[in-house]
């Protein structure tokens, strides 16, 4: 496989500064929310079409203690995304460092993406009509920069590099932790077909909000695999036997037995 | 020649909805193509781009979907009338559909009498508004895909996709026979003209209509 390159958010070393957040808004000069106080300390409740990242906060009481999750979300740049798959404005594609990114240009908001994509992550802008998500700060790499959100973080939970190295690198911290983190993994290795993006999760994924199996659903699969490609060609079916007919009745004559000489002109 | 009788078939109502209609299907037809396939690239700069193409598929598509509210609400009796006479079903019907096939294919066949619209055209008069309304909740959904859970527009997607096929096959056959298949002409010159047919043409191929409306003697 040619080489990617993605970034490792490893969840133990976050703190939830958000900083990360603040970075990727400036960035890409997207205009800050007005969002409602719930009850919660995720400020930022979702991503939108203004938000191309977030940190999601799980809170559990666990032996009598409140224990804290923090991931990073946004765009997971699968290996073989199924946002791609679906856009049928070909508006979507990879660049040769593995970054999904989205062709603003090209792209007319028909959200078929948002459906598609197994992690939920697509947003729509109602302002522009285009859909939304973190394009890996393809023009910062491909000035050797950092990605914005990469370069705030200041505990070192987000590290940028190659895929395989980044994928060593978690296995060997899963391995360093597991001692005190008994289900520590890795997430983003196998998920949804592997991910650039890379995870090392204290817990089981769903701790987290991930899915344990993040899928494309089936009736994408459905509609994309067997409706699309094959059933168009029940039209050109139809077509053919109306064809046939013209031609068989006449020469079978029974147009005019059996309609007593009516025809278009009768 | 005389002049022969002639007796209504369509009304005006009908028939504007009727044209409206097939200016809109082809219409969503063609510009929902440039959504559907690459195969159809070709076409969009005729709407003005993806986005122009989209522009009128929206607009068509609230034309299309007006048009018969309209007529629901301003003449109920009408369409509640159409969907009693197509659901009138018996024997006579049954017959008509298992032989149709080969009547299509111009092998002769002693069709039973028919009533104002034949089995198929029943048959069709439930077929089409159902995939019409499938396309029309679907449709809804996909244009306002971010107010609603995302599991209901993924659904949204294949049904409104296997609906615009469906219903364009239908279509296809609907023109042929309406058209070009032996003994269709009076009813597409009806459609097209002020509604009438030859009263013999419609006591051969409508039987029980004809003597119900006009009587069984000429
Ligand atoms: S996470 Fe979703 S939007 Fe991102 S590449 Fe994968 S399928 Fe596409
Ligand atoms: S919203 Fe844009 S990127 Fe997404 S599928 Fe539609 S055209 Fe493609
Ligand atoms: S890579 Fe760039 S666009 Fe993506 S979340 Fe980080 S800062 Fe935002």
């Amino acid at each position: 496989m040619a080489k990617t390159k993605g970034y490792l958010v490893d969840t133990t070393k976050c703190i939830g500064c958000r900083g990360c957040v603040v970075a990727c808004k400036q960035w890409n000069q997207l205009p800050a929310e007005q969002t409602r106080f719930k009850g919660t300390y995720q400020t930022v409740p979702d991503l939108t079409g203004n938000t191309l990242t977030i940190i999601s906060f799980h809170e559990y009481e666990e032996e009598g203690q409140i224990q804290w999750y923090f991931a990073k979300r946004q765009c997971m740049h699968c290996l073989d995304p199924a946002c791609l798959k679906v856009c049928p404005q070909k508006a979507i594609s990879i660049t040769d460092t593995g970054a999904v990114v989205r062709d603003n240009d090209k792209c007319v908001g028909c959200q078929y993406c948002a459906a598609a994509c197994p992690f939920h992550i697509p947003r729509y802008n109602r302002e522009t009509d285009k859909e939304t998500k973190c394009s890996l700060c393809t023009e910062r790499t491909a000035e050797g920069e950092l990605p914005a959100c990469v370069k705030a973080c200041i505990t070192g939970a987000l590290q940028y590099g190659d895929r395989d190295e980044l994928l060593a690198l978690a296995k060997k911290r899963v391995s360093d932790i597991i001692g005190k983190y008994p289900k520590a993994n890795v997430y983003g290795e196998t998920q949804a077909g592997g991910t650039n993006i890379l995870y090392v999760l204290a817990d089981e994924p769903s701790k987290y909000g991930f899915e344990e199996n993040p899928k494309v659903g089936t009736v994408i699969h459905a509609w994309q695999d067997i409706i699309k490609p094959y059933f168009p060609w029940l039209i050109a079916l139809t077509g053919a036997v109306s064809v046939f007919s013209f031609f068989s009745t006449r020469f079978l004559g029974v147009g005019k037995e059996a309609h007593e000489g009516e025809s278009l002109d009768g | 020649m005389v002049e022969e009788k002639r007796v209504v078939k369509t009304t005006l109502g009908a028939r504007l909805t009727h044209w409206s209609h097939t200016i809109c299907w082809f219409t969503l037809l063609f510009t929902g193509l440039v959504m559907f396939s690459g195969w159809f690239e070709w076409l969009k700069p005729v709407f003005g781009g993806a986005n122009g193409a989209n522009f009128l598929h929206r607009l068509f598509a609230v034309i299309f979907g007006a048009v018969p509210l309209f007529g629901l609400l301003y003449k109920p009796e009408s369409f509640f009338g159409w969907m009693k006479e197509a659901a009138r079903w018996g024997s006579n019907e049954i017959k008509f559909m298992m032989m149709f096939p080969f009547d299509l294919i111009g092998l002769k066949v002693n069709m039973p009498p028919q009533d104002r619209v034949n089995a198929g055209q029943k048959f069709n008069s439930f077929f089409f508004p159902t995939v019409c309304f499938f396309i029309g909740v679907s449709g809804v959904i996909m244009w306002f895909a971010e107010s609603f859970p995302l599991w209901l527009v993924s659904i949204a997607y294949p049904v409104h996709d296997l609906c615009w096929i469906l219903g364009t096959m239908q279509l296809m056959f609907h023109a042929y026979l309406g058209s070009l298949h032996p003994g269709s002409g009076e009813s597409f010159w009806a459609m097209f003209g002020d509604g009438t047919v030859r009263a013999s043409w419609a006591k051969h191929h409508h039987t029980n209509w004809y003597n119900e409306t006009y009587g069984e003697d000429e």
